[in-house]
């Protein structure tokens, strides 16, 4: 009875297992690198608006308040985006024959809409509620980071899931007294895994696990 | 077996495609489904408004009370906005025919609202035209109405209670004296006495339902179910009593599956059991023999008739809509005799549906076929110069001997206002695409006679014209905007200093304003008329025990 196998199936063997293995990880590292990379986090790329708005003059400059242009952030699950009336209160004595701000004159004359590029923007299965955030003591930087800085704004933050659910297990890591909601330079200090405790009691942020079941996000 | 009962091959399975490959290619799609969702967020826009609109929270959901109308009538419901779209319908607690429930129609408004097959464009034939072209042309044909008072001109329309829209059909015949308004619904009349009747279920011991649904298909069905389980809830044995329901009903309804006694009788055996209900509950004897067809339900006629004689003034008896005028009168005639009217029932013969502002619209005695039948041979011999036909279908609905159809070729200009195209639009030489409720202005009347105004949630979707405008069209230029015609009619009949804060009133809560209900003691009204009932039913013809029984029954609403 002649060999089943020729001498050379020991190397085709070989090269078809590590092979395999090869391909099988190289396959899910190359994966995660696209999962993680800016390419389909969108975490620091700059979009395309109709008016290069720039918080950092607005904010961090002029420092006006995020609730003059995002006026429902404290009420409602959406934070709002300022009109384009807003916009003109000021730049109808300012920058008022800018070129970059025909668009906006041009919506207020003609009364269409400015379309801005979202930029955090979450699958419409995710429910999301920025009153809830706001009140329980989450300051617009944990989420959004050095708005105050940017000239154009980028994403800072993945928006994954995973992202999510790191604060809503340990929401003591981030919470912040009220009254640091909006200030842009709020770092955690080292007392936080004190007075982060001190604080989730405060805000009497639930605790029982709930806040990591599927149906809180997924509703 | 029947071989032939699909399609060609619709039964088959094609062999190209075996029933493994078929599977492996369904694995394969389930495996591959997966892969989809590995995707990422597309680019997508974010849009503020150009100026914030007043009162409202982007994000947060508004609601606002409106009304929507079941067979005519008003049913308070309060609607829910997100970002100035209408998205879902609950019932308002503040209004009598309501109090917080609606019906599934009225859930299932929203529907009728974002119906891509509503009519869209004013049509002109087959071509697109738009409102102006159409209001000239209807000046072209009024200029010539007026050398004859209007005597071309003719509109048929359903049942109205619309307070505002019957002013104003009015006021189109103060102009033009010799114009006809014709009413045609093809499921008979809404309201056959021509009266308001009210019961107070909570009140009543002893129900008796003759051929009446009245826990699901009545115009106050939410108010009644509600009242009725109320009746039947009690929490302390020894002072309460449930009230007793009995039914007589030809076909199985709610309000049967409901009742203690119930008896399945034919519809046009109603009226006997009427009559020898009355004649129980009277003192006088029994004259003739209890008739062949009601022998078999003496036991329940003998219960009922006990149990309302032994709660007289607590007792409610009460019939449907399929029943013939007489039925209605000899259930009246039982009701004063027992005392419940002012106790249990409440009539108002001054409401009538018509709101201030014309007389009763379903008027006793009106004839729709009789008045449809009139505006045919006007139509055929070319009397009709301007028809204006509000909502309905004739051309489908009215009874095929008319032949509506042909007779509406013979008219000059023909105009169908309507929220769908349908058979009579076909044939018409306008189109007008009517405004849904959500998306106009207008008023309606409750069950009770308390009235709602009906307020819009949105723009028109389309080209929509509400009816307020379209009549508005045969008496006004310009035409107001319904918003201004509905208010006028109840500035108008208000002329309080008080009216802004009690419109704006209305229009928060829902309810313009509740009609105070004085029962009315009803005179000599019925008597005339239950002599002839009974006239008729002496004249019963010779009894044939295998009668087939055709009824026609509206599981829905009509539309309106
Ligand atoms: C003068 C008005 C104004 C002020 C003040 C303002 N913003 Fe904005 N913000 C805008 C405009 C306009 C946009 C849309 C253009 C863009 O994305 O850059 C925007 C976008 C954003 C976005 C991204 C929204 C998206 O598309 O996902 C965030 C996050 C944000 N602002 C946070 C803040 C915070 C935090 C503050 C306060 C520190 C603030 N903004 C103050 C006008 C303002
Ligand atoms: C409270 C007043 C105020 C409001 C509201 C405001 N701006 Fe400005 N804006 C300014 C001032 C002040 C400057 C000049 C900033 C500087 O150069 O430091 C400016 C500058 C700008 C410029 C010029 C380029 C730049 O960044 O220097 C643009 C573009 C601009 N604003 C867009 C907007 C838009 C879009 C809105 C509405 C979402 C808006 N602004 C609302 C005060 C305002
Ligand atoms: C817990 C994290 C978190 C905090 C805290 C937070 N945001 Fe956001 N923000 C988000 C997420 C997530 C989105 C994307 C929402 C979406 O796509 O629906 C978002 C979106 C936005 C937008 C775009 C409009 C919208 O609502 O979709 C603006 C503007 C914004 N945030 C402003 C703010 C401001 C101002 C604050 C501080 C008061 C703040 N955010 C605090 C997470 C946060
Ligand atoms: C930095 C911390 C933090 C991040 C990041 C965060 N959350 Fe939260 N979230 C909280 C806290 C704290 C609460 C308040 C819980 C409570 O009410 O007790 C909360 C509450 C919520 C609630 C309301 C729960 C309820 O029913 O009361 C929702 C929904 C929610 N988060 C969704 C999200 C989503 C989706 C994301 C990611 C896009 C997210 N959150 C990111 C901290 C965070
Ligand atoms: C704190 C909020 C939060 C909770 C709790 C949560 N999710 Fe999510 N989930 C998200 C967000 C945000 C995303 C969107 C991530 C993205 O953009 O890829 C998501 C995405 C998903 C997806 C889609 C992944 C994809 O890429 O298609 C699935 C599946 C999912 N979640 C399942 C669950 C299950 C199961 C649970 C409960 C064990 C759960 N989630 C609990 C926030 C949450």
């Amino acid at each position: 009875m002649s060999q089943l196998f020729s001498p050379r199936a020991n190397v085709y063997s070989r090269v078809i297992i590590f092979g395999a293995v090869i391909l099988v990880c190289g396959g899910g590292w190359a994966t995660s690198e696209i999962f993680w990379s800016p390419y389909t986090t969108y975490v620091a790329v700059p979009f395309d608006q109709p008016v290069p708005f720039s918080h950092k003059h607005h904010v961090g400059d002029d420092g006006i308040d995020c609730r003059y242009c995002h006026n429902s952030v404290e009420k409602s699950r959406f934070a709002g985006m300022p009109t384009s009336e807003t916009c003109m209160t000021c730049h109808s004595q300012i920058f008022n024959d800018a070129p970059v701000l025909a668009p906006v004159r041009e919506s207020l004359a003609t009364n269409m809409p400015l379309k801005w590029t979202r930029v955090h923007d979450l699958p419409d299965y995710v429910y999301f509620d920025h009153s809830i955030h706001v009140a329980k003591g989450l300051g617009c930087s944990t989420c959004h980071g050095r708005i105050d800085q940017m000239p154009i704004t980028w994403r800072v933050n993945t928006l994954y899931m995973k992202w999510c659910l790191e604060c809503h297990r340990a929401p003591q890591r981030f919470v912040r007294p009220q009254e640091k909601i909006y200030d842009m330079d709020w770092q955690s200090s080292r007392s936080q895994s004190v007075d982060g405790f001190q604080l989730v009691a405060q805000y009497q942020i639930d605790t029982s696990g709930r806040l990591t079941n599927c149906g809180t996000c997924h509703r | 077996m029947k071989s032939d009962e699909f399609a060609e091959g619709a039964s088959e399975w094609p062999d190209e495609l075996s029933r493994r490959e078929f599977l492996r290619l369904a694995g394969a799609s389930l495996a591959l489904a997966g892969v989809g969702a590995c995707t990422k967020q597309p680019i997508e826009k974010i849009v503020p408004y150009v100026k914030q609109p007043e009162g409202m929270v982007p994000g947060k959901p508004l609601h606002f009370a409106t009304a929507t109308t079941c067979n005519g009538y008003a049913q308070g419901i309060i609607v829910t906005s997100r970002e100035g779209r209408p998205v879902k319908i609950e019932g308002n607690p503040d209004h009598p025919a309501s109090l917080g429930a609606t019906t599934i129609w009225a859930q299932a408004d929203l529907l009728g609202l974002y119906d891509p097959d509503r009519a869209q464009e004013v049509m002109r034939g087959e071509n697109i035209s738009t409102w102006n072209d159409f209001l000239q042309d209807v000046d072209v044909a009024l200029a010539a109405q007026q050398s004859n008072a209007g005597a071309g001109i003719h509109i048929l329309t359903d049942t109205i209670r619309s307070p505002t829209l019957i002013a104003q059909l009015q006021a189109v015949l103060k102009r033009f004296p010799n114009a006809k308004w014709h009413r045609w619904n093809p499921i008979g009349p809404d309201s056959i006495n021509g009266e308001v009747v009210v019961y107070d279920f909570t009140k009543a011991k002893v129900i008796v339902a003759l051929d009446s649904d009245f826990l699901f298909m009545h115009p106050a069905a939410l108010r009644y179910a509600r009242d009725f389980a109320l009746a039947r809830r009690v929490a302390d044995p020894t002072s309460a009593r449930m009230s007793r329901l009995y039914v007589a009903e030809p076909t199985p309804t709610l309000t049967g599956a409901n009742a203690d006694h119930r008896i399945a009788i034919a519809a046009r055996n109603i009226r006997a059991l009427a009559k020898e209900l009355a004649v129980r509950i009277s003192a006088s004897p029994r004259s003739a023999p209890l008739p062949d067809e009601l022998v078999t339900f003496e036991p329940w006629i003998q219960t009922a008739a006990n149990d309302l004689v032994a709660n007289r003034g607590a007792s409610i008896v009460i019939t449907g809509n399929g029943q013939p005028i007489e039925v209605h009168d000899l259930i009246a005639k039982i009701n004063d005799q027992l005392g419940s009217v002012g106790s249990t029932i409440a009539r108002n013969s001054a409401v009538a549906g018509s709101g201030d502002a014309g007389p009763p619209i379903t008027d006793r005695g009106y004839n729709q076929t009789e008045s449809l039948g009139q505006l045919v041979s006007d139509m055929k011999t070319g009397d009709v110069e301007l028809l204006i036909i509000l909502g309905g279908n004739p051309v489908y609905d009215s009874p095929v001997d008319f032949d509506f159809a042909s007779a509406l070729t013979k008219v000059k200009v023909s105009v169908h206002h309507a929220l769908h195209a349908n058979e009579t639009s076909r044939l018409c030489h306008w189109l007008i695409p009517a405004a849904h409720f959500l998306e106009s202005w207008s008023d309606a009347v409750a069950f009770d006679g308390s009235i709602s105004i009906v307020q819009p949630l949105i723009d028109p979707l389309y080209a929509n014209i509400s009816s307020d405008e379209m009549i508005g069209a045969l008496i006004e230029r310009p035409v107001r905007s319904a918003y201004e015609i509905v208010r006028e009619t109840w500035r108008s009949t208000n002329p309080t200093p008080h009216f802004e804060n009690d419109w704006r009133r209305a229009l928060s809560d829902g309810v313009f304003r509740n009609i105070d209900f004085q029962s009315v003691r009803p005179a000599e009204l019925h008597s005339a008329e239950v002599k002839t009932a009974e006239k008729i039913s002496a004249e019963r013809t010779g009894r044939n025990p295998m009668f087939l029984e055709l009824l026609f029954r509206v599981r829905g609403r009509s539309r309106n």
